[in-house]
């Protein structure tokens, strides 16, 4: 049997889980600085003590 | 430790109470292991043979699937009546909560076992009788370990929205060595042990059912904080 | 931060020379031929899915000593990736078992500890999107954080008793210099790529939580 498709395969499932997880993480951490930026301009709602 | 012992013995005999002067738990518990049984025998067929061979592995999946709502259950009758709230307002050290909760739920498995074993029994024709001790032994070891880590995650649990989903969840891998010690250790016993490997699912056992009670007992407390 | 992304860089750099050298450099296996190759990806996701739940088991235990909520945001941050490379680990051992055992699954050992793993700690993920309150949501996972651990080595050995089949584990010791050389290389790669995501999970976590505690007008 070839062993290119299944290490194709193989590598690049791993990479691209990791690259996926990447994105994910950035959108997540934009979403978070972005409702920051929004909620400081917005006054938002009293910290709580 | 001896008021430890005496309110997880208050506990217990509450819960016992309870269940018997209500009754509807264990009869649906009853119904439902038996169906359990019938449901396997007839997804494998009517060859009585196979299904002696297959015995023990469809008793410990009859045990371990009702095990598993009946602990559902355990502390429902807390939860209906004011939640975690109501078991904080309990005296003494929490651990005693877990203790009772666990003796009660080893009672009604012991009571659901008596029936269920003999039914096993008759159903798969085998001749259960000769290895009566050994097969207390196991079902008891077995009974033990399911019911110290399914106490701890229905306490886990009983908060959680979808709980009746994720007690199954987070418990059928932890059971994992119950399994597989309960349903090796009965075909063994149950075919004379032919290859000698009883003692060590027995040990098997053992082990796990005394290092999840260490840990178990350890961690309780973090599980009613509030 | 300067840091972080360094060592982002490093990382990247890492794995992509890493790669280079199993799949290019070093000689192909003189059993299994080129297939072999997937070895160098294979054994760094399993030995970062250990770490990472180790990892997790240490977070839990300092936080039920300690009730630190940094300890919790570590935890989750490990259980992430720590599930992401069980899956992988899982993925990239069935393609090897295709073309050397002609199986994609078997019910071996480690085989089944690992899908068990995955199946614990999803469920450890789970539990947290129960609760919004930090603090319970803390405690619950921190709990299945050290029930989870605990069970591991038990599990194994229950079902190293049921079956067993697999090759002894691969460690750089049991193989020509040459394998063993390239594959510590994968390792340390993988590891500081592990590093990375962890830091990088783990600073989003105390943002977001920054965020639910303190609300929009906390500085960051």
């Amino acid at each position: 049997m070839s062993a290119a498709p299944f290490l194709i395969a193989g590598y690049g499932i791993t990479w691209v889980v990791v690259l996926a997880y990447l994105l994910h993480l950035r959108r997540r951490e934009r979403a978070v600085a972005r409702a920051r930026r929004a909620g400081a301009g917005a006054g938002g709602p009293e910290p709580t003590p | 430790m001896s008021g430890i012992g005496r309110r997880a013995g208050a506990i217990l005999w509450k819960d016992l109470v309870t269940e018997v002067r209500t009754r509807q738990g264990f009869s649906a518990m009853i119904s439902f292991a038996a169906l359990v049984l019938f449901l396997f025998s007839f997804a494998i067929g009517p060859d009585t043979q196979l299904l002696g061979r297959l015995a023990g592995g469809l008793l410990w999946v009859a045990i371990l699937f009702t095990g598993t709502l009946s602990l559902g259950r355990a502390f429902q009758s807390e939860e209906l009546a004011g939640g975690t709230r109501l078991l904080r307002l309990y005296p003494g050290d929490v651990r005693a909560i877990y203790l009772g909760k666990l003796l009660a739920n080893l009672v009604l498995l012991a009571a659901l076992e008596v029936l269920l074993f003999p039914a096993a029994a008759v159903l798969f024709q085998i001749d259960m009788l000769p290895h009566a001790p050994g097969l207390i032994a196991v079902a008891a070891l077995g009974t033990f370990g399911l019911s110290t880590i399914g106490t701890f995650f229905a306490g886990l649990t009983v908060h959680m929205r979808a709980r009746e989903l994720l007690l199954p969840l987070l418990l059928f891998p932890a059971l994992v060595p119950v399994m597989l010690g309960g349903v090796n250790a009965t075909d063994g016993i149950l075919m004379g042990d032919p290859m000698g490997r009883v003692e060590g699912w027995v040990r098997l056992l053992v082990a796990y059912d005394v290092i999840l009670f260490v840990v178990c007992v350890w961690i309780f407390p973090v599980i009613l904080e509030e | 931060m300067k840091g972080q992304r360094l060592l982002g860089l490093v990382a990247v750099v890492g794995v992509a020379v890493g790669s280079f050298w199993g799949l290019f450099v070093a000689p192909a296996d003189a059993l299994q031929g080129d297939v072999q190759r997937l070895l160098y990806v294979h054994v760094p996701t399993a030995w970062l899915a250990m770490l990472s739940f180790f990892v997790v088991f240490l977070a839990s235990t300092l936080y039920l000593v300690q009730r630190k909520l940094r300890w919790d945001l570590l935890a989750v941050a490990s259980v992430e990736i720590g599930v992401l490379c069980t899956a992988l680990t899982l993925i990239l051992g069935s393609l090897w078992a295709k073309p050397t055992w002609g199986i994609w699954w078997t019910w071996d050992p480690r085989l089944t500890t690992t899908a068990l793993l995955l199946v614990i700690y999803v469920g450890y993920l789970i539990v947290r999107s129960m609760t919004d309150d930090p603090e319970q949501r803390a405690r619950w996972a921190a709990v299945i954080g050290v029930i989870g651990f605990v069970q591991v080595p038990i599990v194994y050995l229950s079902v190293f008793w049921w079956r067993s089949l697999h090759q002894p584990p691969s460690s750089p010791r049991s193989m020509a210099t040459v394998f063993g050389a390239t594959l510590l290389l994968n390792l340390a790669a993988y590891t500081l790529a592990f590093t990375y995501l962890l830091l990088r999970r783990y600073r989003l976590a105390r943002d977001e939580l920054a965020f639910e505690l303190a609300g929009p007008e906390e500085a960051p």
